[in-house]
């Protein structure tokens, strides 16, 4: 189940999308972002140069929502088996645990 | 968001860095610096930050808070850094880990997380200090020189990673200049390494904002990657 603060992170997410795709024309075929919309892999749209832009918006999106200063790149991140860069669904439930950890 | 360009100097609290503070307040800039300890400059345009640059935490909160002030960040410069000057026979591991700590991880940690502003606003420069002990391969400094020869090669592949941005990353090495930092070195020593410079005096603090200067003007933006030695190494 997805609760509202998941929501409003999806929303950021599909934001910072949107703000990619309005920059490259190239981007603008993927007709729809939801929750499995992949953000890296084989399946992704993005190079790594526009992941990085990605992802550096989705940071300043949830600094300006929150403020907290996130950091998506950390060890934890990068270490973990299962990559919280799979989809939409997977990077909110990690911003979230992140939240959480910085309200402890 | 503020019309004037906002400078981080990191190792502000003496020498260049504490140079570049009052020159750079005095260009018009707003400038923030940070170091280990306090400074006394009280001045509207300048904030300071204390903390070790090679303490990952401290970094991502302090460039959380010049966002969420400033809301922009122009350029960066990676001025701290510390020496040790020793045979390398002499010189025991936790230096060396301490000297990489601080001149490599610390810039690479502040780089990093300065670019992600730097990227938003897709304008950014970026300066790395390093020093012509890494082309002159000086004896007794194979710690410090080897920590900015990393420091020289993360300029290069940063500025790579960063030109789709508008973001330029070059370097500057000073010769030796009357600072702290060569304070211990005997004299005999100092005019040895000033008779292989092809220029045969002291670097001027002078000489390195002339370079600074000519990296972060906006006409520069076709310049990056670069390492300027001084003294005609």
């Amino acid at each position: 189940m997805i609760g509202n603060k998941q929501t409003e992170v999806i929303e950021i997410i599909k934001n910072a999308f949107e703000e990619i795709m309005e920059l490259k024309e190239e981007y603008r075929k993927l007709k729809e972002i939801n929750e499995i919309t992949p953000i890296f892999g084989k399946d992704a749209l993005f190079d790594s140069m526009d992941l990085v832009y990605f992802l550096v918006t989705v940071e300043e999106k949830v600094r300006n929502k929150y403020n907290v200063s996130i950091s998506l790149t950390d060890e934890k991140a990068m270490s973990q088996r299962n990559t919280p860069f799979k989809n939409v669904k997977t990077l909110s439930e990690y911003i979230i645990n992140i939240l959480e950890e910085k309200r402890e | 968001m503020n019309n004037k360009k906002v400078m981080l100097i990191t190792g502000d609290s003496r020498g260049i860095g504490s140079f570049l503070v009052h020159y750079y307040i005095e260009k018009g800039y707003i400038v923030i610096g940070c170091s280990r300890s306090n400074v006394n400059i009280l001045h509207n345009n300048y904030r300071h930050f204390i903390l070790d640059i090679s303490d990952e935490k401290a970094v991502i909160d302090m460039v959380f808070k010049i966002y969420r002030y400033y809301k922009r960040l122009d350029i960066l410069i990676n001025n701290a850094g510390i020496a040790s000057m020793n045979p390398i026979i002499l010189t025991p591991g936790e230096t060396v880990k301490n000297i990489f700590y601080v001149n490599f991880f610390g810039t690479f940690v502040i780089s990093r997380e300065a670019s992600k502003i730097m990227i938003k606003q897709r304008w950014g420069r970026i300066i790395n200090l390093t020093t012509v002990a890494v082309p002159l391969c000086l004896e007794g400094e194979a710690s410090y020189a080897s920590s900015k020869s990393a420091i020289e090669t993360f300029t290069k592949i940063l500025a790579k990673e960063l030109a789709p941005y508008e973001i330029t990353c070059n370097a500057i090495g000073p010769s030796p200049i009357q600072t702290d930092l060569i304070k211990n070195i005997p004299k005999e020593k100092i005019n040895n390494l000033i008779n292989k410079l092809t220029i045969k005096r002291l670097c001027k603090f002078e000489d390195i904002v002339n370079v600074i200067d000519f990296f972060i003007k906006e006409e520069s933006s076709y310049i990056t990657g670069q390492v300027i030695y001084l003294g005609g190494v």
